[in-house]
């Protein structure tokens, strides 16, 4: 994308183009802080944390803003969702503090954590958005949408419990025979494609891996085969006892 | 029971924008001599890697107009620009040729594909890049543009950066572009494609 719009830009009469080729994943990487605009923030699925200290959040705050004083930001880590997916936006009337907020959620290994756009509050009270006074919520709401396909974790356990739903472990017979779910037949993503018949058709069924990512393609095979799948987007680990841990990524 | 946290490279994924290429979808299909019999002619696509899993030796690619190609790879691959197929990894712009063998797409090439930049445009790095957002657009005497769609470049914008997705800037034309002649224009995605 960048080189054609670099390129039509020089085609428009500017001379002093430049394009950013290694793009927002360099930038991320180099440490460097991102931001979200207002318009993002307020209709967004994001956690909202609001840095300033209780008496300016009292006197007007963005109502989905969760009050986390900056000086109490470390502390509070627990109080993060599970997904570390789940873009998380700060804002203060400190930029210091508000960047610093950044490097620490990032340390948490959240991946999505950004500023609201500067100059943050003021911007947003100019736009005419709503501002709500009185103290801020305590706790983090957060629920992670479903990807197209993915199904949640409590339908998936649901899904184990019952045994009537087929649950295919697409990871390396290997890897199966090191602990799987109880009732999980093993096709592992090298052999679908030549083992499609060993799959119902007519039924709803069920594909993981360990990380969700083999569990996708594995899912995108058998819907382009018109299959009824759905994935497991989610960490999980099987013991040979039967016991098994599953977490958001 | 409290959920673990475990750092997984693989939610990259999730968060990466698509930066695309002009004529992404190159679809070629050659004739092969029937040498093996089970074995299809040789398809070549352009696109955007989505998924590799190490584990599976299997790469995802996207390819416009076309969809999510699942090609597997092994150790007669040809691998171009890439010294080993653990350096294939999302959003990386790939040429890939595969043959069907069986119900197996098995890739015989896969190449990085390299950016090339329009004439007269020159590549800006991190560091120097972060040096001008630190001065600011005025004093840096810069516009930075994120090219990328409108509603990814909402959630997560370079500080100083305005969103023009380049559709925009094909349909729109030179109007789409209000900073002055005199400035220094960047534009950024997703990545190198």
């Amino acid at each position: 994308m960048s080189p054609k719009a670099a390129g039509l830009a020089k085609k428009w009469g500017w001379n002093h183009v430049r394009a950013y080729n290694d793009g927002m994943p360099a930038w991320k990487k180099g440490g460097n802080y991102t931001v979200s605009t207002a318009d993002y923030v307020r209709t967004g699925n994001i956690v909202l944390i609001d840095l300033r200290a209780p008496a300016a959040v009292a006197a007007g705050h963005i109502p989905k803003a969760v009050g986390i004083p900056a000086n109490q930001l470390e502390s509070a880590k627990d109080k993060f969702p599970d997904s570390l997916t789940a873009p998380i936006v700060f804002y203060s009337d400190n930029v210091e503090e508000s960047i610093k907020a950044v490097k620490t959620a990032r340390s948490w290994r959240y991946k999505n954590v950004t500023l609201l756009e500067f100059p943050g509050a003021v911007e947003w009270q100019k736009k005419g958005y709503d501002v709500k006074t009185g103290p801020a919520a305590a706790e983090i709401i957060y629920v992670r949408k479903l990807d197209p396909g993915e199904i949640s974790i409590s339908d998936f356990e649901a899904a184990l419990k019952t045994q009537t739903i087929p649950v295919i472990d697409v990871r390396a017979p290997s890897e199966y025979a090191a602990g799987h779910f109880s009732g999980a037949v093993n096709i592992s993503l090298d052999d679908l494609p030549a083992k499609l018949d060993q799959i119902p058709k007519d039924k709803f069924v069920v594909v993981h891996c360990s990380t969700g990512i083999r569990g996708e393609m594995a899912y995108l095979l058998l819907k382009e085969k018109g299959y009824n799948v759905k994935y497991l987007k989610a960490g999980c680990k099987c013991n040979l006892d039967g016991t098994y841990l599953i977490w958001e990524l | 029971m409290k959920k673990r946290r475990w750092n997984q490279w693989t939610t990259v994924v999730v968060m990466m924008a698509f930066c695309l290429f002009l004529g992404l979808a190159v679809n070629v299909s050659a004739k092969e001599p029937a040498a093996k019999a089970e074995a299809t002619g040789v398809v070549e696509i352009k696109g955007q890697v989505k998924a590799v899993s190490n584990k599976a030796k299997t790469v995802s690619v996207t390819v416009e107009g076309k969809g999510v190609v699942m090609v597997k790879f092994d150790d007669a691959t040809e691998f171009v620009n890439f010294k080993e197929a653990k350096e294939i990894e999302p959003p990386t712009g790939v040429v890939v040729k595969y043959k069907t063998v069986g119900p197996d797409n098995v890739a015989t090439y896969i190449k990085k594909d390299l950016v090339t930049l329009p004439d007269g445009v020159t590549e800006i790095k991190t560091e120097e890049l972060a040096e001008l957002v630190a001065k600011g657009s005025v004093q840096g005497n810069y516009c930075l543009i994120d090219s990328r769609p409108a509603k990814v470049a909402a959630a997560e914008l370079i500080p100083t950066a305005v969103s023009i997705p380049v559709t925009v800037m094909d349909e729109k034309g030179e109007k789409t572009l209000t900073c002055g002649k005199d400035k220094v224009m960047i534009f950024y995605c997703g990545g190198p494609t």
